[in-house]
């Protein structure tokens, strides 16, 4: 059995592992002792056939209020369901879940529970960015894997009340295939559309008076407690306690305790008091004061080990403790996999944390502020928060923001983090700083930099280099960071990072750095960015210029040297560690970087510092590869993985490889680029992010990566994932940036910007796919054609990078080729005409024109420029088609072995990086060449090989009557009377219609086929093989 | 917001300090049961408050909004 094997691997349960493997104690059942009682009166559902035959689920309602034994119930029937050999995920919900990424992250670790399906371990502490249909569909398909029918339960629906959770709890419910059914345990009826399921029959319901204890079932429950009752008494318990499951369980443990039972059962009677209330204080009552107070001021914990007991009370015996109650009292449960975790009733839970506050607000408070300590010191940073707000103190709140404000914000938990900031005392200035990263994760870059420049402009604060010295005007932040706490974040680190992260979000700089790829790997980066926080503040706050002069000095000096430190040191270590790989870069870079911090005289917490890395590393490397440094990106995104991976945050682990990805791209190494794209979205498969908008650049350079070797169906998979993402960040843009109150900054800003050129990516792949697989039908061309077209005539007015605006109308250039429209292709070389940089791809463009027009010569010298210069100088498309033009026109005019130079020299640049696509799309001949070489090529003979395989669908493409679509009907009948020697007046004649109509007809038609006579009309479409 | 809630049975005296925001009205309604009223902020202060005579096992009879 599947869950069997899985929970005897679960060894750990300090705090956090509990909440991060898969199978913690959240995805187990509790486990039911030797006095629950077996609900004869309810078994244990089967699937419905009416849901079946619908090849839906089964949909299990279980609601009742609380101590109805819904749990025990649900527990119960899992055990049973697994016997049956029936899978069962569990899930316990809490109040974590009411949050969809945390949500989805449950439902996932319930399922892989129960399937024992391997998926990349989730981090619990992590948050992905959105959970959507993309996700529930993973989670279907991970249930559709399972081999027999399979179980998802979920206890305490009713504390998920999130509207995207319930959601996606419907989505799953609505999607579940014949063999995955739903069991909800919940107080509440759920915001599910419980009547729709009602009406299609794939509803079973089990509420309150099903619920109720039978008679039979008192009796039961009082024997297992070894209470005996005589039959008068067992019936008047059972009417006090309405068959209240809990209401009968307390009784029979008061009884057990030796409480004379017609005594207790008069009192019962006699009480006013709540049932519940009396309960419960009775069994308290029974209890040693000692114990009693254990209880109380543990209330406040959800799920207890005995080493957060102890931490929590201060007794060395919590475990024992902790054992006896669970032991012998109904109301504390314990899961024993691994070590203990003990709960308690959620009746119980209320009533001691109502008895804690009643006693002290304060007592409270402290045993909040002691958990607190102790999540933190375990790493759980989310609980640690949690509990540290309970007891209201700030300067917890404020030290574990101190501590894991990096963690949670790697994690992509930045809104927590900013949330959590803006309720300490601001003055802090390492909490100011942090409130700027936050915001800058958040994509607020203004917020970012208001917070950055009020740091500044305290004198006497990092300016001066003294952390805690917080000037006589602010309010001191008491224990406020300083020399004394090693653990605290280097402040100086954390300003240089926010500034670098800041310069690259920041609208002016981006665009500087961007723009300016060509301005050599010295003057750069050093100079844009340093520029752009200059420039900001000042330019925004014009009003106190003296003040805000200095501040944009000190920053950009600040700026400057951590990146020439960081850079200079970068690149020498470069040599050193020439490989690129998960570990290597990482080790040597955190020497590095700790060694500045020893400088700095520190020395910080080892998580905050490895959180720091990390950050500062992602943040480089986007600089870096903004600023076109290619070499040292990859670097910085290889230390950056590295760094991630040691510290298992997986979301940074993957936004690492998209920035290697995005390096291979800029690179052209195709291999490399699809080799961490397709990783990057294997990782993610499964995991809450697979649908982040930070992963885009991956789905969209995995998708041109599988263009590129032609495997059509996974570039088309990747490209609408692509596709719909973009619109769904897109629909986001405008919120977002209208919070900046600029308008027309949405095209300026790095953000927006990137979305665009990643949309700009993704609609041509769609449009080239679509010409592909739809070129046969009406219409389908033209529409393609305009599509691409209306996006090249856009490149002159955006502002674009001159490499992307050449890349964009080359990949134009070729659609429109293929589409059949030669016109349109020089319409495209025009537009090219001018832009820095350009010469090359127009004149690849030029002569890939030439050569489908069938003007050889013309090909052959508008590629002679490039055939004079080394291949390897050459971008790969230029070289590559350049040399195929080359030999495409030697095998045209019976060269056979100028043909095969040319052939031997692109292949050899294009084997490397698999280019299939860029090799066969040059034009149909080049199938032909490769057949002629075969044999001869050596080393490059695979890649021949693999090429000739692919060659004809490659070349099936052209020889289609491509411009059926494009003429009409009287366009193609009279192209057939062309090659005649019919005047145009006699084929009117013919046609019985007049000479203007043909003259039309036949100006349309020459347009159309790119030709200015009637004997080139004759020759192209005989070329086109319309003739 | 003001707002009433009547519930089936007494609260009991531990029970009472997890409703710090409400009163007790001392005039019984009915034989058994007790009347909560106090200040509520706003929709998910009421449902807390809905929730918390959940937790506690009580039985909510009427709820009604006072005026202010």
């Amino acid at each position: 059995m599947h869950s069997g094997t899985a929970r005897t691997t679960d060894g750990h349960v300090d705090g956090r592992a509990s909440s991060t493997l898969p199978r913690s104690p959240k995805h187990r059942p509790p486990a039911l002792t030797v006095r629950t009682v077996r609900r004869a009166t309810i078994p244990a559902p089967l699937p419905l056939d009416s849901a079946t035959e619908r090849a839906s689920g089964t949909v299990v309602l279980v609601a009742g209020s609380v101590g109805t034994g819904k749990t025990t119930l649900l527990a119960d029937w899992s055990g049973a369901l697994e016997q049956r050999g029936d899978l069962v995920g569990w899930a316990s919900l809490d109040r974590e879940d009411n949050d969809p990424r945390v949500m989805g992250e449950t439902l996932l670790g319930a399922l892989t529970a129960a399937v024992g399906a391997q998926v990349p371990a989730v981090d619990a502490e992590t948050v992905p960015n959105r959970v959507g249909h993309a996700f529930v569909t993973r989670l279907v398909q991970l249930a559709g894997e399972a081999p027999a029918d399979t179980w998802l339960v979920l206890d305490d629906l009713h504390l998920v009340r999130d509207p995207r959770c319930v959601e996606l709890v419907e989505l799953i419910v609505r999607w579940a295939p014949a063999h995955l059914h739903v069991v909800v345990g919940t107080r509440a009826d759920p915001g599910l559309h419980l009547a729709r399921l009602r009406l299609e029959e794939r509803l079973v319901e089990v509420r309150e008076h099903q619920l109720r204890f039978t008679i039979d079932d008192t009796r039961e429950l009082l024997s297992r407690h070894d209470v005996g009752l005589d039959e008068g008494q067992v019936r008047h318990l059972q009417e006090l306690t309405e068959g209240w499951a809990a209401g009968v369980a307390l009784a029979a443990v008061s009884l057990a305790r030796g409480r004379e039972a017609d005594a207790f059962l008069r009192e019962f009677a006699r009480s006013h008091r709540a049932m519940s209330g009396y309960l419960v204080e009775e069994v308290l009552a029974s209890l040693d004061e000692e114990v009693r107070d254990f209880l109380v001021s543990t209330s406040v914990l959800e799920d207890l080990t005995p080493d957060l007991a102890a931490a929590v009370t201060g007794r060395d015996d919590a475990g024992a403790l902790l054992e006896a109650l669970s032991s012998d009292n109904a109301m504390v449960s314990v899961d024993r996999l691994g070590s203990p975790t003990y709960r308690y009733h959620v009746l119980l839970r209320s009533y001691l944390g109502a008895m804690l506050e009643s006693r002290s607000l304060r007592g409270a408070r402290e045993v909040h502020a002691r958990a607190a300590r102790w999540y933190a010191a375990h790493d759980v940073p989310g609980q640690a928060l949690r509990h540290a707000e309970a007891a209201g103190d700030l300067d917890l709140m404020s030290d574990v923001i101190h501590h894991h404000a990096l963690h949670l914000l790697l994690d992509g938990r930045a809104a927590d983090v900013e949330a959590a900031v803006r309720t300490v005392p601001i003055g802090d200035p390492v909490m100011t700083a942090v409130a700027a990263l936050a915001s800058l994760d958040l994509s607020d870059p203004d917020a970012a930099r208001t917070q950055l420049v009020s740091l500044a402009t305290q004198p006497d604060t990092w300016l001066a280099g003294e952390v805690d010295g917080a000037p006589a005007d602010v309010e001191p932040a008491p224990d406020g960071p300083g020399p004394a706490d090693p653990g605290a974040l280097p402040l100086e680190r954390l300003l240089a990072v926010g500034l670098r992260w800041l310069s690259f979000v920041g609208d002016d700089v981006g665009r500087r750095s961007a723009a300016e790829p060509a301005a050599g790997p010295a003057a750069g980066p050093a100079a844009g960015p340093a520029a752009g926080p200059a420039a900001g503040p000042a330019a925004r706050l014009g009003a106190q210029p003296s003040g805000d002069e200095r501040v944009a000095d000190g920053l950009t000096a600040e700026l400057s040297s951590t990146f020439r430190a960081w850079s200079g040191s970068r690149s020498a270590r470069s040599h050193v560690v020439p490989t690129l790989d998960d570990s290597v870069p990482s080790t040597m870079a955190g020497e590095g970087l700790s060694e500045r911090s020893r400088l700095m005289g520190r020395a910080p917490h080892e998580h905050a510092q490895t959180d720091l890395d990390l950050l500062d590393e992602l943040t480089s490397g986007g600089v870096l590869f903004g600023a076109g440094r290619l070499d040292d990106a990859r670097t910085a995104y290889g230390a950056a993985l590295g760094t991630a991976r040691r510290a298992g945050h997986l979301l940074s682990a993957l936004q690492a490889m998209v920035g290697l990805a995005s390096v291979a791209a800029g690179r052209e190494d195709l291999v490399e680029m699809t080799a961490w794209s397709e990783r990057v979205l294997a990782e993610a498969q499964g995991t809450p992010w697979a649908r982040s908008p930070r992963l885009l650049p991956a789905h969209v350079f995995a998708a041109w990566g599988a263009h590129q070797v032609l495997d059509i169906a996974t570039a088309r998979d990747r490209n609408r994932t692509a596709l719909a993402l973009i619109a769904e960040v897109s629909s986001m843009m405008p919120a977002l940036v209208s919070g900046n109150g600029e308008p027309g900054d949405a095209a300026s800003s790095t953000a927006a910007r990137g979305l665009e050129q990643l949309g700009r990516l993704a609609r041509m792949l769609d449009a080239d796919l679509d010409l592909e697989e739809d070129a046969d039908e009406p219409g389908a061309r033209q529409d393609v054609v305009a599509r691409v077209m209306a996006g090249a005539r856009d490149v002159s007015r955006l502002s674009m990078t001159p490499d992307l605006a050449v890349g964009e109308l080359s990949r134009a250039h070729r659609i429109v080729l293929l589409a059949g429209f030669p016109r349109l292709a020089v319409e495209v070389e025009q537009l090219s005409d001018g832009l820095p940089g350009c010469e090359v791809e127009i004149a690849v463009m030029a002569g890939v024109r030439h050569l489908w027009d069938g003007d050889d010569a013309a090909a052959r010298s508008a590629v002679a420029p490039l055939l004079a210069v080394d291949p390897a100088m050459l971008p790969l498309r230029a070289a590559v088609t350049a040399h195929l033009v080359k030999a495409v026109v030697a095998h045209r005019n019976a060269q056979p072995t100028v043909a095969h130079e040319g052939l031997v020299v692109a292949l050899t640049r294009a084997a490397p990086q698999r280019a299939l696509r860029t090799v066969l799309e040059v034009a149909p001949e080049v199938a032909e060449v490769l057949a002629v070489g075969a044999g001869r090529l050596g080393e490059l003979e695979p890649f021949a090989l693999e090429l000739r395989e692919h060659s004809r669908p490659a070349a099936d493409l052209r020889p289609d009557p491509l411009l059926e679509v494009a003429l009409s009907a009287r366009e193609l009948s009279l192209l057939r009377e062309l090659p005649s020697l019919l005047t145009v007046a006699e084929i009117a004649d013919a046609r019985a219609v007049s000479r203007n109509t043909v003259k039309t007809q036949m100006r349309s038609l020459f347009q159309k086929l790119g030709v200015g006579s009637r004997r080139d009309a004759v020759a192209a479409a005989r070329r086109l093989g319309l003739l | 917001m003001r707002y009433e809630f009547i519930l089936a049975e007494q609260i009991p005296e531990v029970a009472r300090a997890a409703f710090p925001e409400l009163d007790e009205s001392t005039v019984p309604v009915g034989a058994l049961g007790s009347v909560m009223y106090g200040h509520v902020v706003d929709a998910p202060h009421l449902h807390g408050i809905l929730d918390r005579f959940q937790d506690l096992g009580f039985t909510l009879l009427e709820l009604r909004r006072l005026p202010d």
